[in-house]
């Protein structure tokens, strides 16, 4: 049954109960006291009646015809009796009364007092009354307050539904709501407008409960979402080698080609061969950095920045790119190999993204109060604003074509994410397009750090020199490598660093 | 009869060459976009019999694409790396005529696209070279305008052959293509096939041994 339908029946039969009850005590209060007041003026009539007659009796005149009429005109009826009317029997001078109930539902009151003669007979003076009227008041009462129950009845049993609907209610909404919150609306909330507290607060909580269903809901979405489009670009980056390592080695094997062709068949199933190995290079490497633990070797600053510069410089300076390197000293945790590999691979990025005419990097170190700030910083292309936050995901890649003419696979900046949380940092990425892109990491100091960081030097090194980058970086070269870019780099594979980098 | 024109609308280079390798020595006639721009220009200003469409390319979804191609009366197929059947199902129902998922084998490429174009109505099922026309869809040999039988084996090699016009088939892969096994080195059954088809078709002059590979089916100039 409906709550509302409950507590409206409940409360109708309440108040039925209590009203009929209380307007039967009422009348019946009123009936008793009616009566007992009707009864003693009988008795008191009868009373003196009884003297009167005593009187005359006294005096041997019998007219008890004429007191009994007098007695008739006040509306009973009077008689003196030789024997008791009373069926059990009165006592010798002793006096009774009783009610009587007539067959029609009339009531009369009798009263039976002893007389004495004076020769010593006992007699009986009988007097009745009708009461009929005090009982037909009683009913017609009982009636009364009947009817004017049943009309309280109706009014209050109406106000008594509405209320009992209007406290209901906010349940029901709250009950749709969950109802299609449980079918999968996690946006739908109940409303919080109910008019009683409790109801109110129930809803309250039940949206806040949604809220957090709603988010989790939302995030593991974003996880499947996120895992769904690794497992599909895993597949595309796996099935585009194979496709053409199948085909060709298909066509080799199935016609004789002319040696050109035969070599340049050859040469596709080798370069995506290759790629196919640096994939699952980069794959293991994400594998076992996510069960990697936190590093706790002491580094100096110094022989992480100036080791990444050593092994930079050959491949930038191949690409007429200048480097700068800064560094403040401090005494770092961090697993030198890793960290060397993350520079690395920053720069590479950085590399691969100048077209510009201004060919610049910088890698600088500073202590800041969070730890050590490490910042790779270009004047390459720059990341679209609405691709920042997507960048470190595995497979994604901001120019497709030119990342997989450039040997990616989308997996380096992953890789360097994972480096960085290992270290207990996140990328951060700052990034204007055409200008140049800035990301930036915090590695943690090793307890005691210098305090008297000295400024950046900048370091003697390279046919281009290295000066402070902020103040005016020396003009680049007004030759920047005749179709430097064009030409597929003849660097190794990006997840040669990996490999290669020792610090 | 015109050569049939195939669009191969690919962003991987390698695979673009493959299928437009493949495809060219199977006499058809190819063109290469490489994105999806590229792709729209092509269809705008020539006509293309096939469109073979990679999912996944720069710039433009495949996707997006289809109904492109469409619009001007090209059959598309789909060609992606990826196997879920979501895609599968959003390809065909876009109207793509069929999927090849990637890695694909040449020969399986071959054979969808046979079948498109042939629902098209746009491939002849006769292949005529000299005195000898075959028609694939009947099954049926005729040398000189006379029916000729061959079993279904030596039917099915002809035809590899008459497809391969000039290039020499390794044993092997003759082997596997017309018997559907894996070659165990047993290059008879090959050898046998081929005499009984040189015989029956008069081929002694232009269905040549090659050593160390196999057989080749001189183009009617060469002989």
């Amino acid at each position: 049954m409906k709550f509302a339908w409950k507590i409206f029946f409940t409360a109708c039969a309440l108040l039925v109960f209590s009203l009929g009850l209380g307007s039967f005590l009422l009348v019946n209060a009123s009936f008793q006291n009616t009566l007992s007041a009707r009864r003693a003026s009988a008795l008191e009539k009868a009373d003196s009646l009884r003297l009167s007659y005593q009187a005359l009796l006294a005096a041997d005149q019998v007219l008890s015809t004429n007191l009994a009429y007098h007695y008739g005109l006040e509306g009973g009826q009077a008689q003196v009796l030789e024997s008791n009317p009373f069926p059990a029997g009165l006592e010798p001078g002793q006096q009774g009364s009783r009610l009587m109930a007539g067959p029609e539902g009339e009531v009369t009151f009798q009263v039976v007092l002893p007389l004495e003669t004076p020769d010593g007979r006992l007699l009986y003076l009988e007097t009745r009354e009708d009461f009929s009227d005090i009982y037909q008041m009683r009913r017609r009462s009982l009636a009364a307050s009947c009817l004017v129950m049943a009309g309280v009845c109706l009014v209050s049993g109406g106000l008594l539904f509405w209320f009992s609907r209007r406290l209901t209610r906010p349940l029901g909404r709250l009950a749709k709501a969950a109802a299609l919150l449980g079918e999968g609306d996690y946006s739908r909330r109940a409303p919080e407008d109910s008019s009683t507290l409790e109801t109110a607060a129930l809803a309250q909580v039940f949206n806040r409960m949604a809220d957090q269903v709603e988010s989790q809901m939302a995030e593991l979405k974003e996880e499947a979402r996120r895992r769904e489009e690794f497992v599909a670009n895993f597949t595309h980056e796996l099935k585009t080698p194979l496709t053409s390592i199948i085909g060709y080695a298909d066509l080799m094997r199935t016609y004789e080609l002319e040696p050109p062709r035969r070599r340049e068949y050859s040469d596709f199933i080798y370069r995506e061969g290759t790629r196919l190995e640096s994939l699952s290079l980069h794959l293991m490497e994400l594998i076992v950095l996510g069960k990697a633990e936190a590093p706790t070797a002491r580094v100096p600053a110094k022989a992480l920045l100036e080791g990444a510069r050593r092994s930079l410089l050959p491949l930038l300076e191949r690409e007429k790119i200048q480097l700068f390197v800064e560094w403040e000293e401090a005494l770092l945790r961090a697993d030198p190999q890793l960290i060397q590999a993350l520079l690395y691979n920053l720069a590479d990025n950085a590399r691969k993204a100048m077209d510009g005419p201004l060919r610049q990097i910088l890698i600088r170190g500073r202590l800041t109060p969070e730890g050590y700030r490490v910042t790779v910083a270009d004047t390459g292309r720059g990341i679209p604003a609405d691709q920042l936050s997507r960048i470190t995901e595995p497979f994604y890649m901001v120019d497709k074509s030119r990342a997989r003419s450039q040997g990616g696979a989308g997996l380096g900046l992953a890789l360097c994410q994972r480096i960085a949380l290992l270290h207990g940092s996140k990328l951060e990425f700052l990034s204007r397009p055409g200008e140049g892109t800035a990301v930036s990491f915090t590695l943690p100091l090793a307890g005691e750090s210098r305090p008297e960081a000295r400024p950046a030097a900048p370091l003697p090194s390279g046919p281009d020199g290295m000066g402070p980058a902020e103040s005016a970086a020396p003009s680049p070269p007004s030759r920047p490598g005749p179709g430097a870019d064009a030409q597929p780099s003849p660097q190794p594979a990006p997840h040669d660093s990996f490999r290669e980098v020792n610090p | 009869m015109s050569p049939i024109r195939i669009l191969i609308v690919e962003d991987e280079v390698p695979i673009s060459r493959l299928l437009e390798t493949s495809l060219t020595q199977a006499g058809y006639q190819c063109t290469c976009a490489f994105d999806g721009a590229g792709c729209a220009d092509l269809l705008e200003t020539q006509r293309f019999d096939l469109v073979l469409l990679d999912v996944m390319l720069p710039g433009a979804d495949g996707f997006e694409l289809l109904p492109y191609a469409r619009e001007y009366g090209a059959p598309v197929i789909f060609i992606t790396a990826r196997s879920d059947v979501k895609d599968r199902v959003r390809g065909l129902k876009l109207g793509a005529e069929d999927y090849i998922t990637k890695p694909f084998s040449i020969e399986e490429l071959l054979a969808r696209v046979e079948v498109v174009l042939r629902r098209g109505h746009k491939l002849a099922s006769r292949l005529v070279s000299g005195d000898i026309t075959v028609d694939t869809e009947a099954r049926t040999v005729l040398r000189a305008g006379r029916p000729v039988e061959l079993t279904a084996k030596e039917f099915d090699l002809l035809v590899l052959f008459l497809k391969n016009q000039g290039i020499a088939l390794y044993r092997q892969t003759l082997y596997e293509r017309v018997w559907q096994d894996p070659f165990e080195g047993d290059t008879r059954t090959v050898d046998l096939h081929v005499q009984r088809l040189r015989r029956k078709l008069g081929l002694e002059g232009r269905l040549v041994a090659v050593y160390k590979v196999g057989y080749r089916l001189l183009k009617e100039e060469e002989t």
